[in-house]
């Protein structure tokens, strides 16, 4: 049976999504088993959210916003950026891989980095495997 | 020792330095935390200077709520002293209002509490002789170690409600939607990745949390390597400069520095 | 300006931990661990955090009150004492002493329980006292007594930290002590193997080294299983057997027919589980057994006790550190309860009405011949107050219209008295049906002592004032004790009637509030200078020698049929406490969990085509409730369980009040044959 590796990608809805939009309209093909959600800027993304995705059994959760300057929200994309470094210290500590946890600069224009960023990130938890952080609870 | 700080709570009281004065005192066998105020003064002779950890910070932080225009004295070891120092710069109290009553750590019980400071720095005044601390060793384990450990958890919310830290109105550890309740083994690990989130930068490593775990989960050690990284990245250490902020408060002026906006 | 941290021992379940209790101007706020006390070393459970949230509640009684007409009326003590002194006067004149029946409390403080054991020998003249002890350890007290030659838990908590092998028989214990089971994880870390045998995947029995989930109720199979294989092996302790105990050759031949294979089958446990966990009990030692409600409360509880006691036995494992049998008391104080002698056959310290000697030094002190007749335990107070031989009871902080089995048969038999009097703290079931209810104060509010399950007496001190109009409870009994007419009443404080205990119980002789303000005492405890003794049978036990009591296999009263195919268990869990008269008034632990659920396996609900949150009906012999499904891998196909605590959807409709245990009484709630319907 194959391993079903679930990703859950949170885009800012000004930059990051518009991106994605754009491999989409572009016929850009990235892995089906990368579910999006559009938040209103990276910044809304709590530490909250993230660990519900891995508790409810995402096997890599990844944030995009936009890049440093063109946030919408002034400076929603920093504090967004640090929070990540955060939530992974705790992710490391506790033998869970850091890198199943990350954060990205992606513009609207920028619908080829998107595919790109989506496959490898992909590849990348595929290769580590399932998480399983729920035991089939 | 005790002698000496017998005479100094009985001085700063009598001067009314300080209305009420939060110290530990025998109780037949046992040690508790004791308000002394001018009308129990005598009780002085019963004062203990025992090592029995006890969360006097945040007891501190509830007689002020009650009594806002009294002013306290309380005694402070090296772990009780930055739990005040970040309760100030959250603004739960004013580190100026207070009298801090210093007891350097004998070496016992610095190797018992493994504290890489085990004396005050702040105190108004401090007594005992400072010894060396121990520092922190690298406990790493691996994931299946930690949510053994996490499945153990009876939901006490003790390593919450102890913590001289822990002072949000509406603790997100009882948020529904966020930890699901009502039954165990608990919702793990997100219960223990929460708590950990939310202390770190904060936390200060005195060990009351893990001390009061009935399901022993060795949550403090969980909570330095946590700090350890915290400080690789941010080069910030809670608890030691009573000026600087933790690094995810929002900052108007480090984005305007450093990113020009 | 006032603020105090007084210490005190938590009112919740029989941990006995410390808690220190915060008060500013004379107002409780709050509760803290206790860091030095010897139990608990600064740790509590989800209750004991939020011990001070109960006593404000609004549904505290705050007065006295007497049924008139159709309404409970609010009346001043006086109004309220001499009516109850006039109609139980009246009624013991016009039926006879036998037909008043008292159940006291096993959460009130050891001196209110002696006083209710002397209002009812010494001033009503029957020895029909009870209390909750006969619904869940009655069995571990008549099957250790008979084994051992004392009732009580062998050994203190503390010892299970440095056992190298712990069987834990029919206890959640994580879920219903705690504090007990912060021990036991304690000496997992330490590499101790951790062996749990319950028909349910309970919470301690995901964290243990090892789960039997054996077919409920087969527990005297497996431990015979047990112990003939360690025969067969040879693993036997022969010197402990040959100086220690009595009817070894007898045990032998009764457990030789449970051979691996027989005992496989019946319980359900695989031969190679039933091997190591016999290996690892009598060669990884010192080997405790820890158990509670999963082996008392059958038909045959005492039986399954008794088969605990005989393994202890036959492997040496019992009068030593770390070894023993070690029954999980429930409540705070029902140890206490059970040594002050509020049962129908003991008076304080187990010494039996029956017996003259005993009886008579009673009689010398209080100068009154006492009844000499063994009385009623409390689901035969039903059975008479139904044929109409009870007419009147003084139930004392007890809810049987929830914790005892067959709810309805309970409500009929209640209904059937003439006269009722309750003593509690909060507004419930009992106080609607009750004909006087006497308002009382909560453990803060008064001085006393409490007994924890393992022998430990402990001083709690008086923290606040008794708020609004009550009273504690030795106050309420001593008022109605004298306006019953009698002089034995007059206490001006808890520690006047403690002296008495002392002096009238050998086990309790050496105490005194003096010494327990300094340190807990462990009874027995005979002189003043006695330490208190840690662990029990040490060179020897309490009745000479240990007697081996063979027992063979029971059959369940009822067996799953088409009518009725599932079969229900009860228990605990750790947010609320029995009938949550009290948790269901503390917000943190009603927030945690405030509703009733069954909790059901995916194979047959996927089959009966139930979903999860889905309402049901539960229907058993005795009765049928709504409630809604919790679909969990926590119970095999087939069994089905539900937590005890809720009233919206009781349980103990569904339970059987019989057959009783013929040795202890003790009503099979563990066990019942349940039927499961979709509301269309």
């Amino acid at each position: 049976m194959k391993e079903n590796i679930k990703i859950l990608g949170f885009l800012c809805q000004w930059c990051a999504y518009q991106g994605a939009d754009l491999a989409g309209t572009s016929r850009l093909i990235y892995p089906a088993e990368v579910k999006l959600i559009k938040v209103p800027c990276s910044g809304r993304v709590s530490a909250h959210i993230i660990f519900k995705a891995f508790q409810k059994g995402a096997d890599g959760v990844f944030v995009a916003g936009c890049h440093i300057g063109d946030c919408h929200f002034k400076c929603g994309n920093i504090i967004a950026e640090k929070r990540i470094k955060v939530i992974k210290a705790i992710l490391d500590s506790l033998g869970i891989e850091p890198i199943r946890l990350d954060f990205f600069f992606i513009s609207a224009s920028e619908g080829l980095k998107f595919k790109k960023v989506a496959e490898e990130f992909y590849a990348q938890i595929k290769k580590m495997g399932s998480l399983n952080l729920n035991h089939g609870r | 020792m005790e002698d000496k700080v017998k005479e100094k709570i009985k001085e700063i009281i009598i001067n009314k330095e300080v209305d009420g004065f939060l110290v530990l005192k025998r109780y037949f066998n046992y040690v508790v935390p004791y308000l002394f105020t001018e009308k129990n003064l005598e009780d002085l002779e019963e004062l203990s200077l025992e090592e029995v950890k006890y969360p006097l910070a945040r007891i501190i932080l509830k007689i002020k709520k009650f009594y806002p225009d009294k002013k306290f004295g309380i005694l402070v070891r090296g772990c009780d002293e930055k739990h005040l120092i970040e309760l100030n710069k959250y603004k739960k109290i004013n580190l100026k209002e207070l009298y801090l009553l210093g007891i350097n750590c004998s070496k016992n019980l610095a190797l018992k509490c493994e504290c890489p400071s085990p004396y005050t720095k702040i105190a108004n005044i401090s007594f005992g002789e400072r010894v060396e601390g121990k520092n922190f060793e690298v406990f790493h384990k691996d994931l299946s170690f930690w949510l053994e450990k996490f499945s153990r958890c009876i939901k006490c919310y003790g390593c919450r409600s102890i913590c001289p830290l822990c002072f949000c109105n509406n603790c997100s550890l009882e948020e529904e939607l966020l930890v699901k309740r009502g039954f165990l083994p608990v919702d793990y690990p997100i219960f223990h990745l929460v708590r950990a989130y939310h202390l770190a930068g904060r936390c200060i490593e005195c060990g009351l949390c893990e001390e009061t775990c009935p399901a022993e989960i060795p949550l403090r050690k969980l909570y330095k390597e946590i700090n350890e990284k915290f400080y690789q990245i941010f080069g910030y250490k809670p608890g030691e400069d009573i000026e600087e902020k933790h690094p995810l408060e929002f900052l108007e002026e480090e984005v305007k520095e450093k990113y020009g906006i | 300006m006032e603020y105090k941290l007084v210490p005190s021992i938590c009112p919740y379940c029989g941990c006995g931990c410390g808690i220190l209790m915060e008060v500013i101007e004379g107002k409780l706020v709050g509760t803290l661990p206790l860091k030095t006390h010897p139990i608990n070393k600064g740790k509590l459970c989800i209750k004991g955090w939020s011990v001070h949230e109960f006593v404000y509640s609004e549904n505290r009684l705050r007065s006295p009150m007497i049924k008139k007409g159709d309404k409970l009326k609010e009346v001043e003590w006086d109004e309220a004492i001499s009516y109850a002194a006039k109609r139980l006067l009246e009624i013991k004149e016009k039926y006879g002493p036998s037909s008043i029946a008292l159940i006291s409390s096993a959460r009130c403080t050891n001196e209110e329980n002696f006083l209710m054991m002397k209002l009812a020998r010494y001033v009503l003249g029957t020895n029909n006292i009870d209390h909750c002890a006969r619904l869940c350890h009655s069995a571990s007290v008549i099957g250790l007594i008979k084994t051992f030659g004392s009732g009580a838990m062998t050994n203190p908590i503390p010892h299970l930290e440095e056992a190298k092998t712990i069987l834990i028989f029919g206890s959640n214990t994580t879920e219903a002590h705690p504090i007990v089971a912060t021990h036991i994880l304690r000496a997992k870390d330490k590499g101790a193997n951790i062996i749990v045998v319950d028909p349910r995947k309970t919470h301690i029995a995901r964290i243990a080294t090892k789960h039997l989930q054996i077919k409920i109720g087969t527990d005297i199979v497996l431990i015979n299983g047990m112990m003939n294989e360690i025969i067969k092996q040879g693993w036997e302790d022969k010197e402990f057997i040959n100086n220690l105990t009595e009817g070894y050759e007898e045990l032998k031949k009764t457990i030789s027919k449970y051979d691996l294979s027989y005992v496989a089958k019946v319980t359900g446990v695989n031969e190679k589980d039933i091997y190591e966990t016999a290996y690892l009990y009598t060669h990884q030692k010192p080997s405790s057994i820890v158990y509670c409600l999963g082996i008392t409360e059958h038909h045959y509880g005492t039986d399954n006790v008794i088969s605990l006691a005989n393994l202890s036995m036959l492997t040496g494992n019992v009068g030593k550190p770390s070894t023993g049998v070690n029954p999980l008391r429930g409540q705070n104080n029902v140890q206490g309860a059970c040594d002050m002698g509020c049962l129908p056959q003991y008076l304080s310290g187990y010494q039996k009405v029956s017996d003259d000697k005993a009886r008579e030094e009673f009689e010398k002190f209080w100068k009154k011949n006492l009844p000499k007749e063994e009385g009623l335990t409390v689901e035969e107070m039903f059975t008479e107050a139904l044929k109409g031989n009870i007419k009147a009871m003084i139930i004392q902080g007890e809810n049987p219209l929830i914790s005892d089995p067959n709810i309805s048969r309970v409500r009929k038999a209640l209904q059937n008295l003439e006269f009722l009097i309750v003593l509690d703290i909060f507004f419930n079931e009992m106080t609607e049906i009750a004909d006087v209810v006497f308002a009382c104060s909560s453990f803060l509010e008064k001085e006393g002592t409490f007994t924890n399950t393992e022998r430990r007496v402990q001083y709690i001190p008086k923290v606040i004032e008794p708020i609004a109009n009550t009273k504690p409870d030795w106050q309420v009994i001593s008022l109605l004790g004298s306006a019953l007419g009698s002089k034995g009443f007059s206490y001006d404080s808890p520690e006047e009637i403690f002296n008495e205990i002392s002096q009238l119980t050998p086990i309790y002789r050496g105490i005194s509030y003096e010494r327990l303000k300094r340190y807990p005492l462990q009874w027995p405890c005979k002189t003043r200078l006695d330490p208190g003794c840690e662990y029990l049978h040490k060179d020897g036990f309490v009745r000479g020698k240990g007697r081996f009591i063979p027992i063979e296999e029971k059959e369940p009263f009822e067996i799953p049929d088409e009518e009725y195919p599932f079969i229900l268990t009860t228990g605990r869990v750790v947010f609320h406490y029995h009938t949550a008269t009290m948790t269901k008034n503390s917000p943190t632990l009603n927030k945690e969990l405030s509703s009733v659920y069954i909790e059901i396996n995916p194979e047959d609900a996927q089959r009966l085509k139930i979903e999860d949150g889905e309402k049901v009906k539960v229907i058993s012999r005795r009765g049928e409730i709504e409630i809604k499904v919790r679909i969990t891998d926590n119970v095999s196909p087939g069994l089905v369980y539900i937590p005890m605590h809720f009233s919206e959807s009781p349980v103990n409709v569904l339970t059987s009040h019989e057959p009783l245990d013929p040795q202890s009484k003790i009503p099979p709630y563990k066990y019942s044959c349940v039927n499961i319907k979709k509301i269309d």
